[in-house]
């Protein structure tokens, strides 16, 4: 199996690497002809695809395939069989009448007897119906974009109906109880519009719908996170459907599901065949007669419908779709219409078995756990898996997307930009008597100076963590907050706050401080393991799981009613408020230390940059290089995740930032970049301190806000200025 | 009205920008303008040592949390400022709060920058907020903290918590003051429930997260020693968690008997409202029929002596519907 692989993939590796040696930072995105790693075209150019092979080629490696296909076979009885046995614990310990009685009309039954009816029967045809829906919407995206790596999750379909139920939730109650599927449905489509919109230029480019997809997922996500904030007493009952619960209480839900999947089945048999054909090539399926765009519009259409049922009926339910459609992507099924039945099945299997292990834990964990959120905290190890399995199959080719001219760089005017921010950040407040210009010294002493520069220094330190993290990886998407670095030190807190006192150890700030270290060096530890292993689009989908991961548990935290927990929570919600005078000067310290080092570290890097092999010859010692690269990432990412929280933008997008002002050449697009990343901080500190005065909005998620907005107009340019 | 420069300070400013580019220039000019669009000119240092000088008589204090801050109140020493007030009325409900209070923003991230901005002697929180407690700078925090101290909250798990107040603020004499008339009133609203519904004996408190979830209040909430001041008796399903609630759904509650009523705690979204209205257990378990069933105004689950009365008020005035116990 590996040695058929390998050789198919070594030559696309190479040209990877020459390329990039070639041109460096400057190629721009069209010019590189990054291999569209469509799901079905490229196995089944490797298997023996009936479909797309002719049958009387002999095929070596037919063999080797069965083989593996053999193994997620089994895999997937497995599931199935773990499913049965998780459903027959459940029942053993809930249901005590007989089997058959399950069946039975519901209002034959006592209360009791039918609450647990509902509660398991109700629950788990949920479970399959939704589960089974998202994988085929998942799926059919993936047909659609041709992209191993769309989903309802990673193109923002199931957030934008998310953020759309919420703001009719808070603002209008009554459309919410009698129209939640148009508003989700208008809101599907929306995100997913936007999406589409941003990487139609660029025709699809799998690199660009996927970024587009991940920035509005953030960004969404963001704005969602400022109305809950704001509107907390009106948003209480959207807490718990946010996580997911699939726990039933009637019929409604799986009546509405079952006429939902009967419908898709019925729209999806007329659209198999233009599906395959457009699969091949989209100017071929034009020739034979295919209407693409309107197929499209179909697919576009049933997909958003789907999503906003499901998400309007149960809440949002990530990765179940995403799993399904990478574990059909991984069994090698090329045939639409065998793919669309796989996805719904392992869909539908992998929420029920979620669903009956948060089922099963509640007893055990005393709270109760929503699916939701369990799909999260499940998700991520299933993809890192499931990377681990198919990683030699498909590649894509990742280029530095942004570019910009070669400019000189006057630092010094940044310089003094910055320091400028700063100082009118820390004059021009709000105060007890309203907007003004405040001199109080005492104040600005004790409260706006730290503050604001611990806002520089978290954006300074995350924007040299972004720039490492892109060069070292060579993927212009990498930053800690999208790789999961950040939320792997958010992790590493709340674990530490929870173990720690059980160890015998008292949760202050300097342990809390290591076991945020530690999870911010697993986590990096793990990706850096996986960079050399996967294809760098990979990467970003354990980035995802582990952020996912992360929201699961933040969910779990806010359910489980612990006020000391949410006292937590808002410190990791990402704000500056815990800065004092005694301790900023520590983190201005640690993140002029962090980025002396960085600095020092910029010659080897450069080479690193090129490709180990190169850096290798070039005399370069490449593991201690790496590795204490990845130490300085790690630290950056959980001071700056410690002092701001996990959610912000500065890692990735102030990089770019820096490059599109001219700062093309590592030397320069580094200092420059610390110096954008402490100024944008700093501004969406002084937005989220002032703008509501006394309340306070996370400088984290302000700062994702503006930079995801940023980020999208950026990425609109991208194909003119390819064309160029 | 034109900008005043109002400390000798700030006329260093000007001097310091006039080093910058034009940019900024411009950006100090955005500012000016925008400072001048506003009507409210800072004048708030000599506001500020008006009310210093003015306040000796009487402890300023600061009570990021409601439920110190609710019985501050209603001891008639009501708090400079508090958390969230927007939101007060919400889920606190009663008292009401002076219309003078200052909001401190958000209740676990009070803003301290706002609080050194008023005459205050001393805040009053307790241990949920004790990492905002290094922001308040020189001003001494104390922590007073109203709960259940073992498995069953007591009646004097909610009278020390307001003897400690009352010693705070310098006059023991008004929290014992306000502990007598406390118990008085719960008394009056207990003779009223009787004279409305004399056969209701039992209760189960819920408040719900959503139509399936909920959290049962349980023997170490507040309701509790209320009922028991009022001669009732709390039904629970189970053991508490440390906050006083045991999280339970809506098939548990068929566990309870028909004499059991239900009373659910505000606030209820009308989104929830719809669901429950909806839900076939719900239906079969005939709340509002067979069985009796009341809705009560929001009461701050986490608060003091003023919670337990205003929870014997709300009692007193509840309709409820349904069961034979009417």
């Amino acid at each position: 199996m590996s040695a058929n692989a390998d050789t198919h993939n070594n030559p696309i590796n190479n040209h990877t690497d020459s390329s990039h040696n070639d041109s460096a930072h400057t190629m721009t995105l069209a010019s590189q002809a990054a291999t569209v790693s469509k799901p079905s075209s490229t196995s089944s150019k490797q298997s023996s695809s009936p479909l797309n092979q002719p049958p009387n080629q002999p095929n070596p490696q037919t063999s080797l395939f069965a083989n593996l296909s053999w193994r997620l076979w089994a895999m997937l009885i497995g599931l199935a069989a773990l499913s049965l046995w998780s459903s027959w614990a459940l029942l053993d310990r809930q249901w005590t009448r007989p089997f058959s009685d399950l069946f039975i009309p519901s209002m034959q039954l006592d209360i009791a007897s039918m609450a647990i009816q509902l509660h398991i029967v109700a629950t788990s045809v949920v479970a399959l119906l939704a589960g089974g829906l998202l994988g085929v919407v998942s799926i059919l995206l993936q047909q659609l974009v041709k992209n191993p790596l769309a989903s309802d999750t990673t193109l923002g379909v199931g957030v934008g109906a998310q953020l759309a139920m919420l703001i009719v939730t808070l603002f209008l109650p009554s459309l919410a109880i009698y129209g939640g599927l148009y508003v989700a449905f208008a809101g599907a489509i929306i995100s997913m519009g936007l999406v589409f919109a941003l990487s139609a230029p660029s025709r699809f480019n799998p690199l660009i719908l996927i970024l587009a997809g991940l920035v509005v997922n953030i960004l969404l996500a963001a704005v969602a996170n400022v109305l809950v904030l704001f509107f907390a007493e009106r948003s209480n009952g959207m807490l718990s459907w946010a996580a997911g619960f699939l726990a039933q209480n009637s019929w409604h839900t799986s009546i509405a599901l079952v006429i939902t999947a009967a419908l898709m089945a019925v729209i999806c048999l007329p659209l198999l065949k233009p599906l395959t054909l457009m699969s091949l090539d989209d100017t071929q399926a034009k020739r034979l007669g295919v209407p693409i765009n309107g197929i499209r519009a179909i697919v576009v259409l049933v997909v958003a419908v789907v999503t906003a049922l499901v998400i309007s009926e149960v809440g949002l339910i990530g990765f179940i779709g995403l799993g399904a459609a990478s574990l059909v992507n991984a069994l090698g099924i090329s045939s639409i219409g065998k793919r669309l039945v796989a996805a719904f099945g392992l869909g539908a299997l992998l929420l029920l078995l979620t669903s009956n292990v948060a089922l099963l834990l509640e007893p055990i964990l005393d709270m109760q756990i929503p699916a939701g959120a369990m799909t999260g905290i499940l998700g991520a190890p299933l993809i890192i898996w499931l990377i681990l399995r198919q990683r030699r199959e498909r590649i894509e080719t990742v280029t530095p997307m942004l570019t910009g001219k070669h400019t000189s760089i006057a630092f010094w005017r940044w310089g003094v930009g910055v320091l400028a921010v700063i100082i009118l950040a820390c004059l021009f407040v709000q105060d007890i008597n309203g907007w003004g210009l405040s001199t109080d010294w005492a104040l600005t002493q004790q409260y706006r100076l730290p503050r604001s520069l611990s806002a520089a220094a978290t954006g300074l330190m995350l924007a040299i963590a972004g720039v490492l993290l892109q060069t070292l990886t060579r993927n212009p998407m990498a930053s800690p907050e999208v790789l999961g670095v950040s939320s792997g030190a958010a992790l590493g807190v709340i674990l530490g706050f929870l173990l720690l006192p059980s160890l015998g150890l008292s949760a202050g700030s300097g342990t809390l401080l290591i076991s945020g270290l530690s999870g911010a060096m697993a986590v990096l530890l793990l990706i850096i393991w996986l960079a050399r292993r996967v294809s760098s689009g990979y990467l970003l989908l354990v980035g995802i799981g582990i952020a996912a991961m992360m929201d699961g548990v933040m969910h779990m935290v806010k359910l489980s009613g612990d006020p000391r927990l949410e006292a937590m929570l808002s410190w990791l919600s990402g704000t500056t408020y815990s800065a004092q005078p005694s301790t900023v000067w520590y983190l201005i310290g640690i993140a002029t230390i962090l980025f002396i080092l960085s600095l020092l570290l910029i010659k080897p890097l450069r080479v690193l940059g090129l490709g180990t092999g190169v850096a290798r010859n070039l005399g370069v010692a490449v593991t201690p290089v790496t590795l204490s690269l990845l130490a300085l990432v790690a630290a950056l990412s959980t001071a700056s995740t410690l002092a701001v929280g996990p959610l912000s933008f500065i890692g990735l997008m102030v990089p770019h930032l820096a490059t599109s002002l001219g700062a093309v050449k590592l030397e320069r697009q580094l200092p420059l970049a610390a110096l954008l990343g402490a100024g944008v901080m700093v501004i969406a500190d002084w937005i989220g301190r002032y703008v509501i005065f006394p309340y306070e909005l996370p400088a984290g998620t302000i700062a994702a806000i503006i930079g995801g907005g940023y980020f999208l107009w950026l990425i609109r340019k991208v194909p003119a200025s390819a064309s160029r | 009205m034109p900008f005043i420069f109002y400390t000798d300070k700030s006329s260093k400013f000007p001097l310091s920008i006039s080093a910058m580019t034009s940019l900024k220039w411009f950006a100090l000019v955005l500012c000016l303008v925008l400072t001048a669009c506003n009507n409210q000119a800072s004048t708030q240092k000599t506001a500020t040592l008006e009310v210093e000088s003015s306040h000796s008589d009487r402890m300023n204090i600061v009570s990021p949390d409601w439920g110190n801050a609710a019985t501050l109140t209603a001891m008639g020493h009501a708090p400079i400022a508090t958390g969230d007030v927007r939101v007060w009325d919400r889920w606190v409900g009663s008292p009401k709060l002076p219309a003078s209070i200052t909001d401190l923003g958000i209740r676990y991230q009070p803003n301290a920058e706002l609080i050194a901005q008023l005459p205050v002697d001393m805040v009053i929180d307790n241990y949920f907020y004790e990492h905002a407690r290094n922001l308040y700078g020189d001003v001494p925090a104390e922590s007073v903290m109203s709960a259940a101290k073992g498995e069953t909250a007591t009646w004097a798990d909610y009278t020390e918590p307001t003897r400690e107040l009352g010693v705070l603020i310098d006059n023991p004499k008004m929290a014992e003051d306000y502990i007598v008339q406390s118990q008085k009133d719960i008394q009056l609203a207990s003779q009223q429930f009787q004279q409305r519904y004399p056969k209701a004996e039992k209760f189960a408190v819920v408040q719900f997260a959503d139509a399936n979830n909920m959290r049962m209040y349980v023997a170490n909430s507040l309701f509790q020693p209320a009922l028991e001041q009022m001669g009732r008796e709390l039904v629970v399903l189970g053991k508490g968690n440390n906050w006083g609630f045991v999280p339970i759904r809506m098939g548990d509650l068929a566990q309870l008997d028909d004499e059991t009523c239900l009373l659910i705690i505000d606030p209820l979204s009308p989104i929830t409202r719809a669901e429950i209205v909806d839900s076939l257990i719900w239906q079969r378990l005939g709340y509002g029929n067979t069985r009796c069933v009341g809705e009560l105004p929001p009461v701050w689950i986490y608060g003091g002596m003023s919670s337990l009365v205003s929870l014997a008020n709300n009692l007193s005035e509840v309709s409820l519907k349904g069961g034979e116990v009417l």
